[in-house]
């Protein structure tokens, strides 16, 4: 029970740290609900929380409860006090979207299906509390890299170590710190609920999808493809583990259906919470770099092609997100800094390669467009993981095309594409090819638009907003 | 109708006259069942095995076989499938051919593997058949519930493969649904609905777009069964985590998850190495042990390069290995396959 209420305090820092930012984001502009307050406040207070105990450490304080409370507590009661004397809400608003509908149904049928939904949904989300905290941390990654740094960070106060950087390797650091900074507050390795915070990850993403999908169409509509979110099996399984890939799906969908929002409203906050949370995308996984770098390019191209938009809209994403990946970007095993130098080294005269032909260590033979193209389709159509969301969002796009086409959706398909595009590329690698082939790398990588696909699916198929088919 | 009944009729008679009775037996001390003598069937003849087992408890097993191109028992040449636990002996289907390619040529051998060991495992009877309807429909449903894409393993964590039926995922026979759904609704509306003189489009996209509504439909529905297939497969998830590790200590949990004697092992170990961080090496021919050493040891470090360690953990390891202990004298010990040793430099 005492452990209990220690992991509720240790939730709640981050978690009030994130409010106060989204207080200050949002100001008394009623544009979130409740539900999706609180999944912005998780994201970016853990993100920044993790964020602030790398740059600490960066600087040569060892980290402990000490060390971590009192700047957080501090961060937090100044911003919780400037929102107390501007009046601005903290929690929630009384003028925020209801989550129920604000139409009420007569429809026996819908109200009951509503229901049966969100019993379904809610059924889900205590099977993931459940599945991530009553074992301990089992899968490979987990016991050797990220659950072994945060064990490391907690018992060394460090973050950079010889060993965390031979573990660590490229990839960045959130996931370790955030789930030291459970061990920290509970004052225990307890790596069983340690995985709490791949449990509210999960949680904030169908908070997230559910308001992004309800700001355009119907309750029963977010509540079908919310449904629909929660029956992929290898997201709710990775919401029980430790690996990153969950975590960096959350910022990642965040991100994006924010960035929609922005593009569809022009309403500021939403342009700032999608630069923190893709910023924030960024010290998760590698991949958030490039990821970062596509929700990037899209918004730069709206901007050339929407007719009253400027780039300041554009530099100011780019300023807020870099702010926040900062210290990792700079950091020398940062996926960008990485590549850059690998760049710089092909460019030079000695810097042509010298290692053995690829072929070598070719066990599917070498990567073609062809074979790329099969393998992964095979993966996205028919395998269990994703279900038939690519063959409905590909029926949809063909049927819809020219609601899509004439509004904003287009961005997002944009934003698919050059996501596929992107793996196709990185595909022709041949260690790469092999991890296609053999499956070890592909569904993960699909996970990140496996949200943002389904968003779109919702948007072109769902009824419109308290309207009935 | 009547030509299909009595086919089948024909296809259970013939069943009845066709089979051949495999005499199945578990070799004292091993850990599976395997057929003896040998036997040559022909796997285009016989495509399906029968199975009759009672067990004690559910898990997984696998079937095995050898053939002429491949004699070898191997897990590309296997079928993996649920055991009940039933106090009855229970018929399991495989129509072999349908599920795995390689059930091709002469079959010399069959075996069968319980992966949660042979004990309380009874099998009365194993036959090969030529198959009928009902035989194939039983072991496609089979298959269908079987453990592929239900059960956690350690790919997990990178795939789910879908369910199969017959060999084939079970979107494919989705996306094929659909299709004909299309088809026959467009046809069917095409011919039905009459030519609106109000309306500017033509027949055919009034059609086309009516059907695609109710394809799209459809397709909703099929998904919303995957997922309660899905949420069944996390019930099983649920069922299985609860009493494995509910209402236990961390401690506990972690030698369920480890093995009793490899966490015990752990726990030695971390009493008897120093306190400050050293430098250890680990020899043991369990599969994982290295992860949960690394983990469990911090802020010891584990160090893959032998030579550079000056402890070394010894848990029950390969022959092999042993030659690497030259350098190390005996430290701390547990029992004869868990000690631990210390360089000698």
């Amino acid at each position: 029970m005492i452990l209990l209420v220690r992991l509720i305090l240790t939730l709640a820092l981050p978690v009030f740290l994130g409010y106060g930012i989204v207080g200050l984001i949002f100001k008394n502009k009623t544009k979130v609900s409740f539900l999706e307050r609180f999944a912005l406040a998780w994201g970016i207070g853990i993100g920044l929380l993790g964020l602030e105990m790398f740059t600490l450490s960066l600087f040569g304080v060892l980290l402990n409860l000490k060390t971590v409370l009192i700047p957080t507590s501090l961060i937090t009661l100044v911003l919780t006090s400037y929102l107390l004397i501007k009046k601005l809400p903290i929690f929630f608003n009384r003028e925020e979207p209801r989550i129920h509908s604000q139409v009420p149904s007569k429809n026996l049928w819908r109200t009951t299906a509503e229901k049966i939904l969100i019993l379904s949904i809610g059924l889900t989300i205590s099977y993931v509390f459940f599945d991530a905290l009553v074992k301990p941390i089992v899968n490979f990654d987990d016991l050797w890299r990220q659950g072994c740094i945060a064990k490391i960070i907690f018992t060394t106060g460090k973050v950079i170590t010889d060993q965390t950087l031979e573990l660590a390797g490229p990839h960045p650091y959130l996931d370790p710190l955030s789930q030291a900074w459970i061990y920290i507050g509970i004052g225990g390795w307890n790596d069983a609920l340690g995985k709490v915070v791949f449990a509210l990850c999960f949680t904030g993403l169908l908070f997230i999808f559910y308001s992004g999908v309800r700001r355009y169409r119907s309750r029963f509509t977010a509540l079908l493809f919310t449904y629909l979110l929660t029956s992929f099996p290898l997201i709710v399984y990775h919401a029980g583990t430790a690996y990153s890939d969950l975590m960096q799906t959350f910022y990642y969908t965040a991100g994006i259906i924010f960035l929609f929002h922005w593009l569809s409203s022009e309403d500021r906050p939403a342009l700032v919470v999608s630069a923190l949370f893709l910023g924030l995308g960024v010290f998760v996984k590698q991949l958030g770099t490039p990821l970062w770098v596509i929700a990037a390019a899209v918004l730069f191209i709206s901007s050339m092609l929407e007719p009253k938009r400027q780039l300041k809209p554009f530099i100011q994403f780019i300023l807020l997100s870099s702010l926040v990946a900062l210290p990792w970007l700079i950091n020398k095993q940062s996926f960008l800094l990485s590549n850059v130098l690998i760049l710089w080294n092909k460019l030079r005269p000695a810097g042509i390669s010298t290692g053995l032909p690829a072929a070598i260590n070719a066990p599917y033979g070498p990567p073609t467009l062809a074979g790329i193209l099969q393998q992964l389709g095979r993966r996205m159509f028919f395998y269990a993981d994703w279900q038939i969301l690519w063959f409905v969002l590909s029926v949809s796009l063909v049927l819809c095309w020219q609601k899509v086409w004439r509004s904003k959706l287009k961005y997002l398909v944009l934003i698919i594409l050059l996501n596929l595009l992107m793996m196709t590329y990185g595909f022709t690698e041949q260690n790469a090819y092999n991890f296609l082939v053999d499956g070890t790398l592909v569904q993960r990588m699909l996970m990140y638009q496996v949200p943002v696909a389904l968003f779109l699916a919702a948007l072109c198929l769902g009824q419109e907003k308290e309207k009935c088919l | 109708m009547n030509i299909l009944l009595i086919g089948l009729l024909f296809q259970i008679q013939a069943l009845a006259r066709i089979e051949v009775n495999l005499n199945i037996t578990q070799p004292k001390g091993a850990p599976y069942f395997i057929g003896q003598p040998e036997i040559n069937i022909d796997a285009e003849e016989f495509s399906t095995i029968v199975l009759k087992i009672k067990s004690n408890k559910s898990g997984t097993a696998r079937l095995f076989w050898a053939s002429n191109y491949d004699p070898q028992m191997n897990e590309p040449k296997s079928i993996w499938f649920h055991l009940d636990k039933t106090d009855y002996f229970k018929s399991y289907y495989f129509n072999v051919r349908s599920q795995n390619p390689s059930w091709i040529g002469f079959i010399g051998q069959i075996l069968i593997f319980p992966e949660n060991g042979p004990e309380a495992i009874e099998l009365e009877s194993a036959q090969a058949t030529p198959g009928n309807l009902i035989t194939n429909i039983k072991s496609g449903w089979q298959e269908f519930w079987g453990p592929r894409g239900r059960a956690v393993i350690g790919s997990t964590i990178n795939v789910i493969p879908s369910s199969n039926i017959f060999g084939t995922s079970v979107n494919i026979y989705i996306y094929w649904i659909i299709g004909i759904f299309f088809v026959i609704y467009f046809l069917f509306r095409y011919f039905q609905m009459p030519e609106t003189k109000k309306s500017k489009a033509p027949r055919i996209y009034l059609v086309f777009a009516e059907t695609a509504k109710r394809t799209l439909f459809l397709s909703i529905a099929l998904w919303i069964l995957l997922t309660l297939n899905a949420d069944y497969n996390y019930f099983n998830i649920f069922k299985d985590n609860y009493s494995k590790y509910f209402g236990k200590t961390i401690e506990e949990k972690r030698a369920i998850a480890y093995g009793k004697d490899y966490y015990d092992f752990l726990v030695f170990a971390k009493e008897k190495l120093p306190k400050e961080p050293i430098k250890f090496g680990l020899l043991s021919s369990r599969y994982a042990a290295s992860l949960q050493a690394r983990i469990y040891l911090v802020p010891h470090i584990l160090n893959d390069a032998l030579s550079q360690s000056s402890y070394l953990l010894v848990f029950y390891p390969d022959q092999k290995e042993l030659a690497a202990e030259k350098g190390f004298s005996l430290l701390a010990k547990l029992n004869d396959n868990a000690y631990i040793m210390k360089g000698m430099k």
